[in-house]
């Protein structure tokens, strides 16, 4: 049997075929098709099954989980594709979606971007005051009824919507996380006189307090939800079709899976990067490493991710074009920094990034048409990509045309035109980018780098690890053995998780009783959910959490809570409180007399799939024979040294590699540098050590 | 890299310890929030961190609040100044300073330095500092309305040692914290300490790893960077000579108005603000000292010219400012300035604001980045008394942190934008409000036509009401320290025009509690709240909050640009389906004629646009420059926005919309316009028509030939008059 997985991301399909006897495991990328992302998964379904020497019915007969990423609801935001949505709030307050808490006109944006004023604004509004219907009823913040709903007005609103050629509707009053009755009767409504619509209820997709995050998140899912919920169930009828005997199960990107019909369309926002993660912290477990920090280098952005104890993070808020999102989603920081990062002059000074050339036109290496000097174009030139194997091979790249945009646009302005130290300038300037990025996203999340090791992938991901990981603090690198399909092959990892999340401002004291009703509640939805899913009841665990902060602070610090809420337990969540706001914040920076107050409240539901023991590589036999040596960058002589490049896929366990040397991997290089060196361990992956040299002399 | 001098660094090298150190310093910034955990710090980033070189020079700003990062500087030179008299300092101190005569902008800003020493030599200084809930003066919360000197603002600190050779003195922290109300004071204070230490800690790293020399190097490359690239870009900008006048109403006393006077002058490389003219100094909490106007022209500069450039002591080196002792935006020991950032520090931008975008407007190169004043003003609505969970509260009414952005030359301004200095904005959520405090809101919403009109509109802002709910003591007050609600300080740009005013009120006795009984409906706009409306003065003294009573109150908005009779009708009518314009006001001031479907009718449209203008012809007279002169000598070929055609080879300046030829570009301008005198409604609805005294008009230069703006001012009885003069004689 397989565990079979697709990845879809901007530019690739990843597909990872896992074998269950042994571990062993298959590995294709294919283009990314935008038009039908179906095509792409079925495309790289094939190749694999090819592989395997299988017929693609047969493997998929044979495969007792499919688990599936999809870009699909970031691309209908981002090309505007999604359905034509209205929006029924409470009356009073329908600007709220235009309004953005202000802060809709810089949310996502770096502190440089911010700095220009001129060029900042909200972005074009999904729904305006013409498709926002104001509703006259009003709940407190008790969930107290202050104004009933009026049926009538919501059947008058519901035909002129009918009438006016929307699609779908989201429905978002105040406090209705606390009492969703208004919501839900005006959904029973709206689902009566428009039955073709999609409709999307707050209190269902973010059931926490705060009225724009939460409108934002249901207005979104409405946007996307027919989109979404067409593509996924077309997806697992020709899946079906071609033999998948198993239900399709959907990333999430709170790095659970769930079935199709479980799936909350918005859910699948940003799922590929959160697989990324699950499958670095599963990494991480089989290692034995409790800390690691995950990093993922790709075209345009660069992303890292904390897993502290063997634990991720959710961050509080998702920021979508502009809009802040209440969903539970994998805490990830990014910066724009990537393979694609264009370099400039500016005024005498070399500056790297945002602007990134993405995939289309590409780096001027790609020959597509890009001219403008990038972060691989600057690869080529040190002589680390070997032109005929990026990417596995499928991409020719032209080294003429890294060095005439490197040589035109960075050397000959600023270095004397010697291409060589202005190439070496481009990759270090992007290197302390993301080595401060990492320091910066650590130290916010209360923890010290230097307890930590770090992982990397992305196609670009163990090319530049060398450098930014010990500039970074972390003494050992690993790059995971299938290092540019790990977001797909963390998805294969992924165990079925549903995030429960209620709302409810309480100081301490609280009676035990009113706490153990909101989880006994979410634990009861939980196992429905599980249920449905097909888990058994023996690999169901359930997390609670709690979200608290000391009265007139701002910080709030998610802590665990035990299985069964007493007196006792309140204990312990206050003193589990205390305990992580100082390890947090720094001993005594709580307000301590102000109070404990509680506000937001969650189950996960996680349903165990079974993990499969990795494949374990053959021991090395015989001396490491380089595939061939060439002149590459060595930043300790800074100039071009003899280099052996190994090939990667013939390296076996134990085998021991110092620096310097290049380790091409199927669509990815690892680059080591003069002071470290490599070992490749049981499973595969590359340890990478070494090198706690100043972060002056760190420049390769 | 070995640690020996390193006379040149290279350009990667800089690249790399530059991009650290605006980490360190944003860093700093992190580490001094997450200790203090003050809503005001957080929500607002009402904070700032900073590294400085050894005589105190700005290097590296954390992304925090504009202004507060530019006052570190100057509590460096008082510290340096009071340690020489006072024993000096050594590595491992830290001091503290609140004094606004002495760096600080206000008292509630407590701001702490400490020095960094390698092998005995001062290589730097690190800096934070942030805006404190209480100052423990007259009245909670650091604005006092009533005061009339410093010493009734609180507590007042020269220079402080609070930290000696890396030992917290307790004594002084006790001290601060007796003379406070607030107990997240004392842990604000401390999170200055570690972040000072935590940025001292990592410049060491630094300076270990790369040199001490590297490390000045990289510093002073950095302001460099900055001065260099901000002295280009002048020296592609017009020389020329600007002058604009703002407004402040109230003084917490009386309904005085104030004037700042702002005369930009720019030649090659250097800018110079003069603010000759500007009022004396007010009895009450509105002025600013010294520190607070270099954060504001600084701040102006950064927004209107810097967007590219690090926000860095070279900005400073490219200007100078000229002002009085004992002005409203450089008082005089002991003149009160609690509210300064909001009144004298946010005015003196608008001034500075409208000369930089004039210049800007005036370059081909940079014209798309001139911007229309945003939000003029910002406010302080306080309403404090006991929770309905049972604590004593004070709380700020954030919502004005929406305020509406400038347009600009190809676009409109954003909608509840923000505030000016502060780079992320942030409005509460109504229900965290709710949740929080005894008040139930009935609305918050844009603010219908309260962008100021234009071909392209300014930015809108919002209004909101709340009512008392679930207080269990019925003890809410309300207290209000607000600017421009007389007048507008969001004016608008080549002939666009203001925005909106504030405006505070109440209603007494309201059916609200009657209707919440019953479950009715809320009402849901001013006009249907019934009760006994009073409109309240900008700045008002704390008050009860009765049962039943509403308070609303509006902020400003954005200025808008060009002449509104170009506005896209298409865009115009948009704007009336989304409820951001009136249909009175699309006729009136757009001279948009919609069907009663909502299009556009073409016809009408064109004879109500000629309309209009002809009234402006009919209404208008002849100017009395004063001492203005708005003219071009030398300025070559240049459009300016859609109003003027400058010509310099032909000596020529006509009108952009009919050709006519005004006069020669050496002639005063003014003498050939016409102005049209009309009350400030003229722009607009809440415009400070509640709070008229006959004191403001607005003014409207237009074309002699064919009524095009050219220019909307607002206009004080008596005040100078704004000008232009571009190109050197």
């Amino acid at each position: 049997m397989y565990t079979l997985s697709v990845d879809i991301g901007g530019t690739f399909t990843d597909c990872v075929a896992i074998d269950e006897a042994d571990g062993h495991v298959t590995t294709r990328k294919v283009p990314t098709t935008q038009d039908d992302l179906q095509r792409g998964v079925f495309a790289g379904v094939d190749q694999i099954a090819s592989d395997l020497d299988l017929s693609t019915p047969a493997l998929l007969s044979d495969v007792s989980r499919f688990v599936h990423a999809t870009t699909q609801s970031s691309n209908a935001v981002i090309a505007g594709t999604g359905a034509r949505t209205a929006v029924l709030t409470t009356r009073g307050f329908g600007d709220t979606l235009l309004i953005m808490r202000a802060t809709g006109r810089v949310a996502g944006l770096s502190v440089f971007e911010r700095h220009h004023y001129r060029n900042t604004q909200k972005p074009v509004p999904m729904v305006d005051e013409r498709d926002i219907f104001e509703v006259s009823e009003r709940v407190d913040y008790k969930g107290l009824v202050l104004v009933p709903l009026d049926d009538d007005e919501i059947r008058a609103i519901a035909k002129k919507i009918g009438a006016a050629g929307y699609e779908a509707v989201a429905v978002c009053f105040l406090f209705s996380h606390k009492n969703p009755t208004h919501e839900a009767r005006t959904g029973e409504i709206l689902r009566e006189v428009l039955p073709d619509f999609y409709v999307s209820l707050s209190a269902d997709v973010a059931p926490v307090i705060g009225e724009y995050e939460r409108s934002a998140t249901a207005m979104f899912n409405a946007y996307v939800g027919e989109l979404i919920e067409g593509y996924l169930s077309r997806l697992e009828g020709s899946l079906g079709d071609r033999g998948l005997a198993q239900k399709l199960l959907i990333v999430q990107a709170n790095g659970g899976v769930a079935t199709t019909a479980q799936t909350v369309p918005i859910m699948t926002v940003e799922s590929g990067p959160a697989a990324g993660v699950v499958g670095a912290a599963r990494l991480a477990k089989q290692l034995g490493l409790p800390n690691v920090i995950a990093t993922d280098v790709g075209g345009t952005t660069f992303k890292v991710a904390v897993i502290a104890d063997g634990v991720w993070s959710y961050s509080r808020e998702t920021v979508l074009n502009q809009y802040q999102l209440r969903l539970p989603m994998i805490d990830i920081a990014s910066i724009g920094a990537g393979g694609g990062s264009i370099a400039r002059i500016d005024s005498g000074r070399l500056r790297v990034g945002p602007r990134s050339a993405a995939a289309d036109p590409g780096p001027a290496c790609y020959g597509l048409g890009g001219t403008e000097p990038t972060v691989t174009d600057a690869d080529v030139v040190l002589g680390y990509i070997s032109p005929d194997r990026f990417l596995g091979g499928d991409m020719l790249l032209d080294p003429a045309r890294a060095h005439s945009a490197i040589r035109e646009h960075i050397a000959e302005p600023l270095f004397g035109g010697d291409a060589l130290a202005a190439a070496a300038g481009v990759r270090r300037v992007v290197d302390s980018q993301m080595a401060d990025l990492i320091r910066k996203t650590t130290l916010e999340r209360g923890h010290d780098t230097r307890n930590f090791v770090m992982m990397a992938y992305g196609g670009a991901g163990p090319t530049h690890a060398c450098s930014y990981g010990p500039e970074s603090g972390c003494s050992e690198i690993i790059i995971p053995a299938v290092a540019t399909v790990h977001s797909a092959f963390g998805a294969a990892m992924t165990d079925v998780r549903f995030s429960l999340r209620y709302s409810d401002p309480l100081v301490l004291p609280v009676p035990a009783e009113t706490l153990e009703k909101f989880f006994a509640d979410m634990d009861a939805q939980g196992r429905e959910l599980l249920q449905n899913a097909d888990i058994s009841d023996a690999n169901m665990t359930f997390h609670r959490w709690v979200e608290a902060r000391y009265r007139r602070q701002v910080h709030t610090v998610r802590v665990a809570a035990p299985k069964f809420i007493d007196d006792a337990g309140i204990e312990m969540i206050a003193e589990a409180f205390h305990r992580e706001y100082e390890r947090l914040f720094g001993v005594g920076t709580g307000l301590t007399d102000a109070g404990i107050e509680l506000i937001n409240y969650g189950v996960d539901a996680v349903g165990q799939v079974q993990k499969h023991a990795p494949h374990r590589l053959e021991p090395q036999r015989g001396t490491l024979e380089p595939r061939l040596r060439r002149q590459a960058y060595c930043a300790v002589l800074g100039a071009m040294v003899d280099t052996p490049v190994y090939d990667g896929v013939s390296l076996g366990a134990g085998a021991a590699i110092d620096g310097p040397a290049v380790i091409e991997q199927p669509g990815t290089t690892i680059v080591l540098s003069t002071d470290q060196a490599a070992l490749i361990d049981d499973f595969g992956h590359t340890h990478i050590t070494g090198s706690d040299s100043k972060e002056s002399d760190r420049h390769a | 890299m070995p640690d020996s001098p390193s006379p040149v660094l290279d350009p990667v090298s800089f690249e790399v310890l530059n991009h650290r150190l605006l980490c360190i310093a944003e860093e700093m910034g992190i580490l001094y929030m997450r200790c203090s955990g003050s809503n005001v710090l957080i929500t607002g980033n009402d904070a700032a961190s900073a590294i400085m070189d050894a005589q105190g020079a700005l290097v590296a700003v954390g992304p925090y609040i504009v202004t507060q990062g530019n006052v570190l500087p100057l509590i460096v030179q008082a510290t340096i100044d009071s340690a020489t008299r006072h024993g000096g300092f050594e590595d491992g101190d830290i001091f503290i300073c609140n004094d606004p005569y002495l760096g600080a902008i206000h008292a509630p800003d407590f701001a702490t330095v400490a020095p960094i020493f390698h092998n005995g030599e001062l290589v730097a200084w690190v800096g934070a500092s942030g805006h404190q809930l209480d100052t423990g003066g007259m009245d909670p919360g650091g604005f006092s309305v009533k005061a009339v000197d410093i010493h009734q603002e609180g507590l007042r600190m020269p220079p402080i040692k609070l930290v000696e050779r890396g030992e917290v003195r307790g004594d002084i922290l006790d001290w601060i914290i007796n003379q406070v109300r607030d107990p997240l004071v004392g842990l604000d204070v401390k999170g200055q300490i570690a972040c000072l230490m935590a940025g001292r800690e990592r410049i060491d790293e630094l300076i270990g790893h790369w040199g001490v020399e590297t490390f000045k190097e990289a510093m002073a490359r950095s302001v460099a960077f900055a001065a260099d690239k901000l002295g280009a870009r002048l020296d592609d900008l017009p020389d020329g000579k600007w002058r604009e006048v703002q407004y402040i109403d109230h003084d917490g006393h009386e309904s005085r108005i104030y004037q700042i006077v702002c005369t930009l002058t720019k030649r090659g490389q250097h800018m110079t603000f003069d603010f000759t003219g500007t009022s004396a100094n007010a009895r009450g909490l509105i002025n600013c000292t010294y520190s607070g106007l270099q954060a504001a022209v600084l701040s102006a500069v950064y927004i209107n010219l810097c967007w590219d450039i690090p926000w860095n002591r070279g900005v400073r080196d490219c200007l100078d400012i000229i002002s009085e002792e004992g002005t409203v935006n450089n008082c005089a020991y002991p003149a009160p300035c609690a509210m300064a950032t909001i009144s004298g520090v946010i005015v003196t931008i608008d001034a500075a604001w409208r000369c930089l975008s004039q210049m800007l407007l005036a370059s081909e190169t940079y014209r798309d980045e001139a911007m229309a004043v945003w939000s003029g003003t910002s406010l302080a609505p306080i309403f404090a008394g006991t929770s309905q969970h049972g604590f004593p509260f004070a709380a700020t009414e954030m919502s004005h942190f929406g305020g509406g952005g400038g347009a600009r030359t190809y676009a409109d301004g954003v909608d509840t934008a923000g505030i000016v200095f502060n780079t992320t904005p942030n409005m509460p959520n109504i229900e965290d409000q709710e949740s929080e405090y005894p008040v139930l809101y009935l609305y918050r919403r844009h603010l219908r036509d309260s962008g100021g009109p234009g071909r392209f509109r300014g930015g809108r802002s919002g209004e909101l009401a709340y009512t008392v709910y679930d207080a269990p003591n019925d003890d809410l007050v309300g207290l209000f320290a607000g600017t421009g609600a007389e007048m507008p300080n969001g004016i608008g740009i080549a002939g666009g025009m203001p925005g909106n005013a504030i405006r505070i009120g109440r209603f007494l006795g309201t059916d609200v509690p009657k209707r919440l009984a019953n479950g009715t409906p809320l009402p849901e706009a001013l006009e249907e709240i019934n009760g006994r409306h009073e409109i309240m003065a900008s700045k008002h003294e704390r008050g009860p909050i009765d049962a039943g009573d509403v308070w609303h109150h509006c902020w400003q908005a954005g200025g808008g640009y060009g002449d509104p009779l170009l506005r896209d009708s298409g865009a115009c009518a948009r704007d009336v389906a989304r409820g951001a314009v009136s249909r009175e006001a699309a006729h009136d001031i757009y001279g948009i004629v919609l069907t009663d479907e909502g299009a556009v009718d073409v016809g009408s449209t064109d004879a109500q646009r000629q309309k209009i203008r002809q009234d402006r012809l009919a209404a208008a007279v002849a100017i009395d420059p004063g001492d203005a002169v708005v003219s071009f000598p030398g300025a070559g070929q240049l459009q300016f926005g859609d109003a003027l055609l400058v010509d310099g080879d032909a000596d020529s300046v006509a009108c952009a919309q009919c050709g006519q030829r005004h006069c020669g570009t050496h002639d005063n301008l003014l003498d050939h316009l016409r102005e049209v005198r009309s009350p400030l409604t003229a722009a607009g609805p809440v415009r400070g028509e509640d709070y008229d005294v006959g004191r403001f008009h607005l003014r409207q230069l237009c074309c002699a030939n064919c009524g095009a703006l050219v220019d909307v001012q607002v206009a004080l009885e008596g005040a100078p008059r704004p000008f232009m003069q571009i190109g050197t004689p």
